[in-house]
């Protein structure tokens, strides 16, 4: 019924829409039809070489020709174990093209430019230079990210939870629900993303699938926590402003800029202060995992954020063009850290209860501050010089009850 | 006779652990400090070959060549947390 509803408003034909179940399926269905029928001749002619040869009783072993193929040397193993940095040593794979032009499944490094003709392009592969992806950092992070999984079921002491006093259990359900409400985009913008960046970016793929695992990790640990101390809260009409900013950015650079270096990095602050926040040492143990995990991903912003910027042929213009983006940015940020459903939880937790809830705002004044600050450095260390230009306030924008 | 290497990573680190994953060949020099709440790194001096793989990957620059910087006194917003940690304990908010 929703998606007839959705039809009759109309829609963008992509195959987004469709998925989301705007179009009628038969529709899609016809379109998706014709496509392969309009490259019948391509694949239906490999078909029938191929099911000659068989009929011939004949072979083909080809592949083991590797005239063109970067054969013979064996990738070695460093002390970690085999690292994408140790078998992109070997010649022939570890090139990344400024452009990519394999815009279908190919490996990197095969033997496929002879099969060119023979085979599709996706569409949906559209990130096509590397500068809008890639970071110094990625390969180590990803390794770093293997590493550090953890388990939200398992990993947790969820049966040593005790019940707070209501208030202090109410504050940290209504900072889960918030955060859980985070963190869903913080999964769906590298998800909406990776599927748009061609497979010769491998690594840059491998880091991000690590990326949308915690953030589901991260949901799910919130929303639990949630439910086992008396349910969810309210959702933040203010935040979801500031999540529809990030999901919607017009290219993967500035978004990876607003989720990984300014909302994460904000997130990252919550968690740094977990220590306080948190009144249970299961809480802690919460924050003290998820903070690992966003480090993570605030790590890969500031560092791609950073290459991309150094390869801009036009700087001067390239980092105008993010001052405008960060504009905006900054704004929807601030509307969401200024939501009470965010601001007033978290001076609860850290006051010590309801009644102390103005001197808990003394302590939301000081991480304000280490999150404008923190932001800051990390807008330096990219070399992006915000600091003149930046809209949030440089102090909480509250004042503390006399 | 042992040979120390000379870098070190200053109390600024966020814990992404991009610089534990660059310690090149068989050198496993960097590790996480056990039991800190914030997840920072550290390097051991004794395993360090002072190669220097590791500090291009730190998104917050606190990794340091003690031979050209000597020790650095750590700034930035990454020490803030510090503020908000005596706040805390001079107002006992803190969880028990």
């Amino acid at each position: 019924m929703q998606g007839v509803q959705q039809a009759q408003k109309g829609s963008s034909g992509s195959v987004v829409a469709t998925l989301s179940g705007r179009r009628p399926q038969g529709e899609v269905l016809d379109e998706y039809e014709a496509e392969f029928r309009r490259c019948y001749t391509r694949w239906m002619e490999i078909l029938y070489r191929n099911a000659e040869r068989l009929a011939r009783g004949q072979f083909s072993l080809h592949w083991m020709d590797t005239t063109q193929a970067h054969w013979g040397p064996r990738a070695k193993p460093s002390s970690r174990g085999l690292l994408y940095a140790d078998i992109n040593r070997l010649p022939g794979y570890g090139e990344l093209p400024e452009v990519a032009s394999w815009l279908n499944f190919a490996p990197r490094g095969s033997v496929r430019e002879c099969y060119r003709q023979d085979m599709p392009e996706v569409d949906d592969y559209t990130v096509l230079e590397r500068d809008e992806v890639w970071a110094e950092n990625v390969m180590a992070l990803y390794e770093e990210a293997k590493a550090r999984q953890w388990n939200a079921t398992r990993d947790i002491p969820w049966h040593e939870l005790k019940p707070l006093s209501e208030d202090l259990e109410k504050a940290t359900c209504q900072l889960c629900t918030g955060l859980t409400e985070v963190e869903f985009v913080a999964g769906d913008f590298p998800a909406k993303w990776m599927y748009r960046i061609p497979q010769d970016y491998l690594e840059v793929k491998s880091f991000l699938s690590t990326q949308i695992m915690d953030e589901a990790r991260h949901q799910e640990v919130f929303r639990k926590r949630a439910l086992a101390g008396g349910g969810l809260l309210h959702s933040s009409p203010g935040a979801e402003w500031a999540l529809k900013a990030i999901l919607d950015a017009p290219t993967h650079t500035m978004g990876t800029f607003l989720l990984n270096l300014l909302a994460e990095g904000l997130v990252l602050s919550v968690f740094r202060s977990g220590e306080m926040i948190a009144k249970t040492h299961v809480d802690k143990e919460i924050f003290r995992r998820c903070l690992q995990d966003e480090a993570r991903h605030v790590s890969y912003g500031v560092l791609q954020f950073q290459w991309w910027l150094d390869h801009q042929p036009e700087r001067v213009e390239a980092e105008e063009m993010l001052h405008r983006f960060a504009d905006v940015g900054e704004q929807v940020i601030l509307t969401a850290f200024t939501e009470p459903t965010l601001v007033e939880p978290i001076a609860i937790l850290l006051g010590g209860g309801l009644q102390k809830i103005d001197a808990g705002m003394e302590g939301m004044m000081r991480v304000w501050s280490m999150f404008i600050h923190e932001y800051l450095q990390r807008c330096e260390r990219a070399g992006f010089h915000r600091r003149p230009r930046c809209v949030l306030p440089m102090e909480a924008p509250w004042r503390v009850a006399a | 006779m042992s040979r120390h290497g000379h870098f070190y990573i200053d109390e600024t680190c966020i814990g992404c652990g991009a610089c534990e994953h660059a310690c090149p060949g068989k050198v496993d020099a960097i590790f996480p400090v056990t039991g800190d709440f914030l997840g920072r790194f550290a390097i051991k001096l004794e395993e360090c070959i002072d190669c220097g793989f590791c500090v291009p990957l730190c998104p917050v620059s606190s990794i340091h060549d003690a031979r050209r910087e000597g020790f650095v006194q750590a700034s930035g917003g990454y020490l803030r947390i510090k503020e908000l940690q005596a706040w805390a304990e001079r107002d006992s908010h803190r969880a028990t």
